[in-house]
């Protein structure tokens, strides 16, 4: 589903959750969508604690309450 | 076409070969072996872990629980988060739920802080083997610590011989539980539930007799350490980047 950007090397159940059964069978199976605004504040929330060079913000000021993926592509994040 | 005994001589020579060096049919065919094909003795398995790319997602807690049905307010694995203020004894640390969601953002810069993902170390010398009254936990030979619920009386001795706090008595089955290191997975070629879905990479499942996993070349490369090495449980899961602060 995405072979570049940033989130190239992130499973996609890392995001989606389980997927068994729609590996199994992708057509009667389909992913839920995951709720972005808890989901990418989850990992890109800034925390001092988190490694220096991984990209996170205050969200509150960064996107001032707009959904992440009205600017970012969660499968092909280019930053 | 006629078959001439050089023709013969030639294959039969080749059969011979294949015969003599134990070649499966997987080999010589070039098929996929069959997931039967795991054999234990090929394998000693182990984690390694990279601090410095931890981000305290909770994805691995959340991972764990989904695929090991673990109890809610237990954990197999779970991620702690050290703040280590200069002139302070001991360090702050806290894994609010296990970190299961995550963790609430910590904003002060004028301490040193970073997460750090725990989980059983699977010790090659492990404690709460030696203090199992009835050999319920056990390292197989493929080098995970596994207890046989068929045995285990919940005594709870291995819960307190734990020196990194990773067992628990499961609330329904009055048995000890801990991480597997996910064995169902791992013994048919898939990585640990935590691993699939790390999203840094920071966690890293290895088998450390296979001669072509990664672990060799970043062990020689890289300087790691165990949890608590004065124990002499011979860990296996090793971290990058580890500060002396961490218990």
């Amino acid at each position: 589903m995405h072979d570049a950007g940033r989130h190239a090397t992130v499973a996609c159940e890392a995001c989606h959750g389980p997927l068994a059964k729609h590996a199994d069978d992708p057509g009667a199976n389909v992913p839920k969508l995951p709720q972005v605004g808890d989901l990418c504040r989850r990992c890109h929330e800034k925390d001092a604690a988190k490694p220096q060079g991984f990209p996170q913000v205050v969200t509150a000021e960064h996107s001032g309450g707009v959904p992440c993926d009205s600017c970012h592509q969660p499968h092909n994040p280019h930053l | 076409m006629e078959i001439t005994r050089r023709d013969l001589f030639n294959v039969g020579g080749k059969l011979l070969v294949l015969a003599s060096v134990g070649a499966t049919l997987e080999q010589i065919t070039g098929a996929a072996p069959a997931s039967d094909a795991y054999k234990m003795a090929d394998h000693w398995w182990g984690m390694l872990i990279d601090i410095d790319k931890c981000i305290g997602c909770g994805n691995c807690v959340r991972a764990c629980s989904n695929e090991n049905s673990v109890p809610q307010g237990y954990f197999r694995t779970w991620v702690e988060r050290y703040q280590v203020e200069e002139g302070k004894a001991t360090p702050t640390v806290e894994s609010p739920n296990g970190a299961i969601d995550g963790f609430k953002p910590q904003k002060r810069a004028d301490v040193k802080s970073f997460f750090v993902p725990k989980l059983c170390n699977q010790c090659a010398d492990s404690p709460c083997v030696q203090v199992c009254p009835v050999g319920a936990t056990f390292v197989s030979p493929d080098g995970v610590v596994l207890v046989d619920k068929e045995y285990c009386l919940g005594c709870r001795y291995c819960v307190q011989a734990c020196p990194y706090g990773c067992r628990y008595l499961h609330p329904e089955t009055d048995t000890v539980d801990k991480c597997t290191l996910c064995y169902h997975r791992i013994t048919k070629g898939l990585t640990t539930a935590c691993c699939e879905n790390c999203p840094t990479g920071a966690r890293q499942l290895v088998d450390f007799k296979n001669p072509k996993d990664p672990v060799h070349e970043f062990l020689r490369h890289n300087k790691v350490q165990v949890l608590k090495p004065y124990m002499a449980t011979q860990a296996k899961v090793y971290y990058k980047d580890l500060d002396g602060s961490v218990r």
